[in-house]
């Protein structure tokens, strides 16, 4: 690169001195170089447009999440009458928007002992492995309300927190025994195979993960958590706290399509999605992706009645007391007009009157009721397909419809059972 | 224009710093050209890549090629827009046999000719240059029914059968002005070029063929058929598949759109198009979901879709011949939490267009309503704006008449049919003042 460029005036070399040009003087390598060079520069001006336009394509992100471990790739159902069903498992979260954590935060932190007198629950505490602090703390007399029905402790929250594991365990199996310590008789829970990612592609920080861990705590199988007050109080800021509640709000759904194509048993699928008299809304979805040369995959979110399909993969952000819960969800399944919510005692009378027992495969609509060891009714859900059912886990505004495999069913609902034991599945198939 | 030459410097013995370098000389005009030149050129190649992408990748196979009988097999990727990445798959839907179980193919006809008097009916056969016989039997009274700002015709088959496609699709464009004329007024339809190789299919018997053409009449570049009862009622004597038949014939174009949903999808971005009327709560955890699937997934349009919409996209209504809730209804109450009472008076949607929409002229979003119209205002058709040029509707209010998301094109189409001569439909967008 010794030659270089010279420009200069052409008076000043003596050339062309009336025309006024100008003379450029180089060697041939650089006359090369510069060509090369001009050659890279369009080619890399129109990567670069390309590229930018790559950035500029609507509503993608430029930064791909990572992705949860458990998220289980693409899989094929077992055949059977529902047709060729492709599924996909995935994580459903609450909008960050409708967690109404502030209402939550007002909460008092609050324990019942039913039937308990003053010095039985001290003998319980006392048998706990507690800290000097946190034995004072929870012996308190002022923090102590006692009336004929048992006593009510206000634990600080410093004392919650500090809680270890073994006496938090000890503690809350006490007050899950009473239905008034929601949080203790209903805890959050997940099986402790799925636990290591509950936080998996989410933005909580590591330091909230050790807070949660503190605060959490081991039966059986499954992990179980209680302390939300606490928990919240915990976290740095409002963005961190709703970061914190929808990961720990996540649940397992199924998304499913079924394969049409034009060899597709049409009639045969009809007759298997169209139960409960909803032949005529399926049909033309149907027959319309059959006479597709190529086939088409059609949602099973379409095929479900008209009702549910508004319904799938929502929340119902309405008040906890509407009980719009499994049974509800479970019984109005192929009504066009739901029935209103109504109480357990209800659902089971119309289980025996408007249902029989199935004893041969189950089929679309049926209801599948899990039974605890004794014979008390847990859940109910909707049988969809080889081992996909239409559920809702739980009366919580904060529990979607949604489809779900009967494994991730199953294991939510056996979180309080003895180990030796297990739910007892029934199903059931609507007389008409 | 400046000039440019190039020497070797020890050729001619010019003065030159380097010997055996290479001289270029130029006028100043050229120099400047020069200098300008490949600047354009790198700023073209940037822009040219940009376009690359955009045009092949994107929109390369634009909805708008949808039309009416022109349905490719497979799907078209639409134009890329706030909506995100959307596959649109053109079909027909068919009526469902369940909707066909009590249709009686022996209804008489009925035309209502409103603020018509029976004077007028018959002028206006005569217009059309029926045949003597024709006005001979149409003066029987016993065909008539003279109601107060309007008469009602019961025709004969013979009637019917007898008229020309010209003569009908006069008439029967007049008979589409008045809501009463549910057939004529969303009569079934297909593409005139299409018919021959469309009426090969196996289920139309030779028989059923020739009433089909003899009971069509032209409409543009469609053949409308309005006769349902009559060709049913023909067929069913001979042991023709008459189900069948008015499947076919039933046909409507359809677009079956599809959401690419991928791990580096902006659900965010999609929840500011799709989201408004409060319906981030319903769609957002879904998508969201599906963004979380490694492989990404294309997603039913449902998704995007208010629970309104959802119930009924892809279905019929039932057995009814007319239920009043066409495409006007449809889009009133589209984000509606609880369904209103259908007919839509017309009094009534014009005041509440008034009163909570305002129009839109250009760049309609997610939610507008769309109307086409007559130059006089007088409304043909409507429907829900959805993305690029789709459009959720019912064209009709009878058992043959699906929800479906249409291509403006086809909906436009479908309008003209009501349309008088010469008249030119006028499409408006109304946007939703809280929305």
């Amino acid at each position: 690169m010794a030659s270089g460029r010279t420009i200069h005036e052409p008076e000043k070399a003596g050339l062309n001195r009336a025309g006024g040009s100008l003379v450029v003087e180089a060697s041939r390598g650089l006359a090369t170089l510069t060509a090369v060079a001009f050659v890279g520069l369009v080619l890399g001006a129109g990567a670069l447009g390309y590229w930018i336009a790559g950035r500029a394509e609507p509503a993608v992100s430029a930064t791909a999440s990572a992705l949860p471990a458990q998220v289980a790739p693409t899989y094929a159902a077992k055949p059977g009458p529902w047709g060729d069903l492709i599924c996909q498992r995935s994580i459903i979260e609450v909008p960050v928007e409708y967690l109404g954590l502030r209402s939550w935060e007002n909460e008092p932190v609050q324990w019942f002992f039913r039937g308990s007198s003053p010095e039985a629950l001290k003998q319980f505490l006392g048998s706990l492995e507690l800290s000097s602090q946190e034995k004072d703390d929870l012996t308190n007399p002022s923090r102590w309300q006692v009336n004929a029905e048992g006593i009510f402790v206000s634990p600080s929250l410093e004392t919650v927190l500090s809680l270890k594991t073994t006496a938090r365990n000890q503690l809350y199996l006490e007050l899950g025994r009473f239905e008034e310590n929601v949080m203790q008789n209903q805890p959050f829970h997940w099986p402790v195979s799925e636990a290591k990612d509950l936080f998996a592609s989410t933005r909580v920080r590591a330091a909230s993960i050790a807070v949660f861990e503190k605060l959490s705590y081991v039966r059986g199988k499954y992990l179980l958590f209680s302390d939300w007050k606490a928990l919240l109080s915990a976290l740095p800021d409002a963005n961190e706290r709703n970061a914190v509640a929808q990961a720990l709000m996540r649940r397992f759904a199924v998304f499913a399509q079924l394969r049409v194509t034009p060899g597709s048993d049409v009639e045969a699928l009809v007759r298997y999605w169209g139960a409960g008299g909803h032949e005529k809304d399926i049909r033309p979805i149907l027959e319309a992706a059959a006479r597709l040369p190529q086939g088409a995959n059609v949602s099973l979110g379409s095929l479900l009645p008209p009702p549910v399909r508004a319904r799938v993969y929502t929340f119902p952000f309405s008040a906890p007391e509407e009980r719009l819960n499994c049974h509800w969800t479970t019984f109005n399944f192929f009504n066009e007009t739901p029935e209103p919510p109504a109480g357990t005692r209800y659902w089971r009378d119309k289980l025996k009157t408007d249902y029989v027992a199935v004893t041969d495969s189950p089929r679309y609509g049926d209801v599948l009721v899990l039974l605890k060891p004794d014979h008390s009714i847990v859940h109910s859900c909707i049988f969809v397909a080889d081992d996909i059912v239409y559920t809702k886990n739980g009366g919580s505004p904060f529990a979607p419809w949604q489809l779900s495999t009967l494994a991730d069913v199953m294991d939510f609902y056996s979180w309080d059972l003895a180990s030796n034991t297990a739910l007892k599945p029934l199903w059931y198939r609507k007389r008409s | 224009m400046g000039r440019i030459s190039m020497q070797q410097s020890r050729d001619k013995g010019q003065p030159s710093l380097r010997p055996g370098a290479l001289r270029f000389k130029a006028s100043r005009g050229m120099v400047l050209l020069l200098v300008v030149l490949p600047a354009v050129i790198v700023f073209g190649a940037g822009y040219f890549g940009f376009w690359f992408r955009k045009s092949h990748a994107l929109a390369a196979a634009s909805s708008h090629t949808v039309a009416i009988g022109q349905h490719g097999p497979g799907p078209a990727l639409l134009s890329a827009g706030p909506w995100g990445l959307l596959e649109a798959q053109p079909t027909f839907l068919r009526i469902p046999d369940e909707c066909l179980q009590n249709f009686k193919p022996s209804a008489a006809p009925r035309w209502v000719f409103r603020g018509y008097s029976t004077s007028q009916v018959l002028s206006l056969f005569r217009s059309v240059g029926v045949s003597a016989d024709t006005l001979a039997s149409l003066s029987n009274p016993d065909l008539w029914q003279v109601e107060e700002q309007q008469v009602v015709l019961l025709p004969s088959p013979a009637v019917v059968l007898g008229l020309t496609p010209a003569q009908r699709g006069v008439v029967y464009t007049v008979l589409a002005q008045f809501p009463e004329n549910t057939m004529q007024r969303a009569p079934f339809f297909w593409r005139t070029k299409d018919e021959a190789e469309w009426l090969a299919q196996p289920v139309f018997t030779e028989q059923a063929r020739t009433l089909v053409r003899r009971l069509a009449y032209p409409k543009g570049e469609l053949s409308l058929l309005a006769d349902v009862e009559l060709l049913a009622g023909a067929l069913s004597a001979s042991g023709a598949d008459v189900a069948g038949i008015l499947k076919e014939l039933s046909r409507k174009p359809a677009i079956l759109p599809r959401l690419q949903i991928r791990p580096d999808t902006d659900v965010a971005a999609m929840m500011r198009y799709w989201g408004g009327a409060g319906l981030t709560k319903v769609m957002q955890p879904a998508l969201e979901a599906v963004s979380r699937i490694p492989q990404g997934r294309m997603v039913s349009f449902l998704a995007v879709l208010p629970p309104f919409a959802r119930q009924r996209l892809n279905t019929y209504p039932g057995s009814t011949d007319d239920d009043g809730r066409d495409g006007i209804w449809s889009a009133m109450n589209f984000f509606a939490d609880s369904v209103q009472p259908a007919p839509v008076d017309p009094v009534q949607w014009k005041n509440r267009l008034k009163a909570d929409y305002f129009p839109v002229f250009s760049d309609p979003r997610y939610g507008d309503i769309l109307v086409i119209s007559r130059p006089s205002g007088e409304v043909l058709q409507a429907g829900v704006y959805l993305a690029d040029d789709l459009v959720f509707t019912r064209v009709g209010t009878t058992r043959w008449e699906p929800w479906t998301i249409m291509t403006l094109a086809d909906l436009t189409e479908v309008s003209g049919i009501r349309a008088l001569n010469g008249e030119r439909p006028v499409i408006s967008y109304y946007r939703n003042r809280i929305l």
